[in-house]
């Protein structure tokens, strides 16, 4: 027995080694794949990804706009966030300004911009009174999947209400164990530490499905507009997301969906573009929004083309008539939006060709009004 | 009486094995309906292999590690182990035919995964039709060299511990081998340092066995030269726990 078990250490070791060293030296290495059980992108990470829906919009709405994700009211008396029912979401709207300002070239096109921004927050299901919130862009509806300050709940007395009932109870029981009862405002650290679980929650929902809108959105926006995020590093995340879903989407040849959220992930690369020329004071080259333009018609055509397919082949109807309206009230949007395009083009393309460096004499009394570099720019012509 | 049939006899009576085949027969069927497939059909038939694969997983950390320890335990405490060696049966003997024993039932659940993915989950195109049964083949061979060796260590320390104290531990190593290294390889992403560099060194890579994603994004086959590679150091590893596995192998508690 003592010979068996010394050989076979001997060469169970000798074995391990050699294959280890080898495969050291091979491409693909012994590196971890990080993707147990291949759900990124599966089928089951299609349905995780949706699952997560309401957990992001949940977070969305509370714990992006309070950073806590756990201790929300409507009684507005908490720091930060603090609407009754029926209110407008202060944090909400210094997002959608944010994104006013950001689309302020041409007033049409920022209204449309902004709201292409919404996340995906079950439109289509029946909201209570805090439908009206203001929010804007995040048109927030409460529903059965909303945890918190449920209050005004009229339950009608049927076994569905009644479980949506129980829920709610059992969710405000679990709150209630994050609860802030502390007057004192949240730390630094702390919101730092919530805004990193944030983070990594709505990045593991995005890497289940990086075309699905509702995940890849929240995500965008939570690196954008939150108030801990739209740093450099969280630009460029927000930046290398969109491609990454515009790329995946890319390699679509069957569901009609991707192509819509590609085309979302394009409006929103260009309104991060939209903020570096703004930042630099010039105007969208010409180019770039022939570019953003001709990519968005190769999507939409995308799309069109895979939607005929699947009724074709009798697949629409298959698919729920929320998930439906969805993707069609998407695609008028993104029809509507893009169209905006050729105004600015068209704009653009009047304009006479200039110096580089040198001011356009013919457009400083619009330049004027624009920005500061061009009142520079008009003060040195003058 | 030969241990290997005791013990088989012994699992057969117990009958848990019927739940797990009814299992592998139903989940992969169902559970790729409950995905949003609607707009993708083609997501089905990947998924009914991912499932297929994952719940074998389920059951080999579950269910086969348990038994595995479950007997070294038993037949140890209960004397049985004791009485077969008065027969003369060495503990390489006993403890192969436990291992035995235990892996029967548990080939078949392989075999039927195998079955499935290539009777309810072959790609049309013919080329990928080669590719899916190498790269199934592959993955049963690669997932026998992690698992069989475990279930080993199972029996061993299950002869030493109490089953559960052995089931924990031999289920904590795969799990380890499996996940664990992809927290292990963030910090080494994260520091660099030796220690981390040494510690994934020496770690249990078994999640080089799961070959799911190359079924689910149809990777095709994994390449000879990688093959062989990752079925040495696989061996390899089997080798290491079956010498530690015999080491610690004892008739009597």
């Amino acid at each position: 027995m003592k010979s068996f078990i010394a050989i076979t250490a001997i060469a169970g070791l000798a074995l391990t080694v050699v294959g280890a060293w080898n495969l050291k030296r091979s491409e693909a290495g012994i590196r971890y794949h990080h993707n147990p059980f291949a759900l990124h992108e599966s089928a089951y990470g299609k349905l995780l990804a949706e699952l997560s829906q309401d957990t992001v919009d949940q977070i969305w709405h509370i714990g992006i706009e309070q950073v806590n994700p756990e201790s929300h009211d409507h009684s507005g008396d908490h720091e930060g966030h603090d609407h009754g029912p029926g209110e407008a979401c202060e944090k909400a709207d210094q997002a959608n300004d944010l994104l006013d300002s950001v689309t302020s070239t041409d007033t049409a096109a920022a209204a449309a911009l902004a709201k292409v921004t919404t996340p995906n927050v079950n439109d289509a299901h029946a909201g209570h009174d805090h439908a009206e919130h203001e929010h804007g862009h995040p048109k927030h509806v409460h529903d059965e999947h909303c945890s918190h300050g449920h209050a005004d709940h009229d339950y009608t007395g049927s076994f569905v209400d009644a479980i949506s009932s129980a829920k709610d109870f059992l969710v405000g029981l679990k709150n209630a164990r994050y609860e802030r009862t502390n007057p004192q405002p949240i730390s630094d650290a702390h919101k730092l530490q919530i805004a990193g679980e944030i983070e990594q929650m709505l990045m593991r929902s995005y890497k289940m499905d990086p075309t699905n809108y509702g995940v890849y959105n929240a995500y965008y926006l939570f690196l954008t507009i939150h108030e801990l995020g739209a740093t450099p590093a969280a630009i460029l995340q927000a930046r290398k997301i969109s491609e990454f879903t515009i790329a995946r989407a890319q390699t679509e040849k069957t569901a009609p969906a991707a192509w819509l959220t590609a085309e979302m992930a394009l409006l929103n690369l260009f309104l991060l573009d939209q903020q570096d020329w703004n930042q630099q004071g010039i105007e969208p080259p010409i180019e770039k929004l022939r570019e953003y333009r001709d990519f968005s018609a190769y999507c939409k055509q995308n799309f069109a083309v895979l939607k005929q397919r699947a009724i074709a082949d009798g697949r629409w109807e298959t698919i729920s008539q929320d998930k439906r309206d969805e993707m069609d009230e998407r695609q008028q949007f993104a029809k509507k939006t893009f169209e905006q395009f050729d105004v600015m083009i068209a704009r653009q393309s009047t304009k006479k060709p200039t110096i580089p460096g040198l001011p356009n004499l013919l457009d400083l009394p619009v330049a004027t009004s624009k920005s500061e570099d061009a009142d520079a720019g008009a003060e040195t012509a003058k | 009486m030969s241990l290997y049939k005791l013990t088989l006899t012994t699992i057969l009576t117990r009958k848990t094995f019927v739940v797990f085949a009814v299992l592998f027969l139903v989940l992969p069927a169902l559970l790729p309906l409950v995905t949003p497939w609607e707009q993708k059909p083609q997501l089905i038939e990947p998924a009914r292999a991912q499932a297929a694969w994952g719940l074998l997983w389920l059951v080999a950390l579950g269910w086969l590690f348990y038994q595995a320890a479950a007997f070294g335990h038993h037949w140890a405490s209960q004397g049985v182990l004791e009485y077969f060696k008065t027969l003369g049966m060495s503990r390489l003997k006993q403890i192969s035919q436990i291992w035995l024993s235990v892996l029967t039932l548990f080939a078949g659940f392989v075999v039927m995964v195998v079955a499935i993915c290539l009777l309810f989950a072959m790609p049309g195109d013919p080329d990928e039709a080669k590719m899916w049964v190498a790269t199934n083949l592959q993955y049963a061979w690669l997932f026998l060299l992690v698992v069989s060796p475990l279930a080993l260590l199972a029996i061993a320390l299950g002869t030493r511990l109490n089953a559960t104290a052995a089931y924990v531990i031999t289920a904590g190593v795969a799990v380890y081998g499996l996940f664990g290294i992809g927290y292990l390889d963030f910090f080494l992403s994260q520091t660099g340092h030796p220690f981390f560099d040494l510690l994934y060194i020496l770690s249990p890579h078994y999640h080089l066995s799961d070959l799911t994603s190359r079924l689910v994004y149809k990777l095709g086959e994994i390449g000879t030269i990688s093959f062989i590679n990752i079925s040495l150091y696989l061996i390899g590893l089997g080798l290491l726990t079956t010498a530690i596995a015999c080491g610690l192998y004892r008739e009597k508690k």
